[in-house]
């Protein structure tokens, strides 16, 4: 049964090339997860830079306007402004002189000069831009993890008197404006009636004139700056139309809250909704959340970045780096 | 066994844990219980479970799925939703539970590194 070879040629045995395919294998193996790991943490980096471009941008503003930018405006024609109305601009759209899209903005105040008198002239009316500078694409609110960069999609709710079919550039970053009263679903991205507790505010939170609603300056971030988070990323595994979007204005879509519920840490509005938790799923529209392994990154207040554990202390830990001046202790090591 | 699955759980260990919810006596259905745990910043954690008919629930861990919770000491939140108004998308969701059992905690648990089927908590309204 032997097959005889010709002389002075030697094949390869099975065997040989079984252990051969084997140690390919076994490398090929340990060396895939290493580059996706190595490809992981370039995109990491990617995003984390970006957000230290807002923080460079969110300082210039501060440096030119003599606070941080708003988080996004109530319509100043109504009095009483309540929840499901109209918001106008936002702090993505305000800081965009500072991050070199000079040419946008001016587009954006040229084309949206509009009923809101009053306004800072950086205004934009989130219910009358049909324009297309809502779906711009900005290299800078892409975190390249998020699998929702680069999709232009309608948000899933909408002003009462918003048109609907509205679609908008989706985006990876959302302003930190403050811990919600989940309860009485109260928000600062927002205005109920009222908002959260004073010691519950952010940074970068809605403004409303007729509230008296202002911005913040770095004084007023008592609890320190390296200790606020100004912006923090999130997208969202599921329910793409709950993403972030850098451009709305309306309630969460560019702004996030701590909840003191560790759900609201996914990166996953579905699984959120499911797990449930006091205030349903308001929270799930108002988290933060990535696509990295393990880790969401922030903006200090100071210009730093910081990268936070999805299994941070969610109901003590995350809420207190979220307020400007609610007096909480937070040991360095969260 | 144990051991194993310890030293594999970069992070903290997790022990097994399930228990009955009742409000005033009667079984709560359909409850969102909550184990954060409290100190251990390597732990696995919250964990999360939702209460059956019977009132019993068992905790999964929130980041994961993987089955129990962080061994040691918890705040424990219990909450009840009912629906919001299907006509106002950002209305609120009603809370059944009172805020002592949720958004101001007075309940703990303290997880043993074996686990527990008695993490049982009897609220009153």
């Amino acid at each position: 049964m032997t097959i005889r070879l010709p002389r002075g040629r030697r094949a390869f045995t099975l065997i040989e090339l079984l252990v051969v395919i084997a140690i390919i294998a076994i490398l090929i193996g340990l060396l895939l997860p290493a580059v996706q790991k190595v490809r992981e943490a370039a995109a990491r980096i990617k995003c984390v830079n970006n957000l230290k471009q807002l923080g460079l941008a969110i300082h210039g503003y501060h440096d030119a306007n003599g606070t941080l930018p708003h988080g996004s405006i109530l319509d100043l024609t109504q009095q009483t402004p309540t929840i499901g109305q109209r918001q106008h601009s936002n702090w993505a759209i305000a800081v965009l002189p500072f991050v070199e899209q000079g040419a946008l903005s001016a587009k954006i105040q040229a084309v949206t000069r509009n009923n809101c008198v009053g306004l800072p002239p950086d205004d934009y009316n989130d219910a009358n831009a049909s324009q297309g500078f809502v779906q711009q694409y900005l290299p800078l609110h892409v975190c390249p993890s998020d699998i929702n960069a680069n999709k232009i999609l309608e948000p899933e709710s909408k002003a009462g008197d918003d048109p609907a079919g509205r679609m908008f550039m989706t985006g990876s970053y959302r302003a930190v404006c403050g811990v919600g009263d989940v309860t009485n679903n109260k928000w600062w991205d927002t205005y109920d009636g009222a908002t959260p507790a004073g010691n519950l505010k952010g940074p970068i939170h809605v403004q409303s004139r007729a509230l008296g609603l202002k911005g913040e300056t770095m004084l007023a971030i008592q609890d320190g700056t390296s200790n606020t988070f100004m912006v923090g990323e999130y997208t969202t595994a599921t329910h793409e139309r709950r993403a972030t979007f850098w451009a709305r204005a309306y309630t969460s879509y560019s702004m996030g809250s701590a909840s003191g519920q560790a759900r609201t840490l996914l990166g996953d509005y579905d699984k959120c909704v499911a797990v449930g938790g006091t205030g349903g799923d308001n929270p799930c529209k108002r988290s933060f959340g990535s696509q990295h392994t393990g880790v969401i990154n922030f903006l200090a207040g100071d210009g730093s970045t910081k990268s936070i554990r999805t299994t941070i202390d969610a109901v003590t830990v995350f809420p207190a780096l979220c307020t400007i001046a609610g007096g909480e202790v937070v040991a360095a090591d969260y | 066994m144990c051991l194993l699955a310890a030293a594999a759980g970069c992070g903290g260990s997790a022990a097994n844990v399930s228990g009955v919810v009742t409000l005033d006596g009667k079984p709560l259905e359909g409850a969102a219980v909550t184990f954060a745990p409290q100190g251990d910043k390597d732990s696995v954690g919250s964990s999360y479970g939702k209460t059956d008919a019977q009132g019993r629930y068992t905790l999964k861990t929130v980041v994961g799925d993987k089955p129990g919770a962080a061994v040691g000491k918890h705040k424990v939140s219990i909450s009840l939703t009912q629906s919001a108004d299907p006509k106002n998308p950002e209305s609120a969701a009603r809370e059944v539970v009172p805020a002592k059992y949720n958004v101001k905690t007075e309940l703990s648990c303290d997880v043993p590194s074996g686990g527990t089927d008695k993490a049982d908590f009897d609220l009153k309204k």
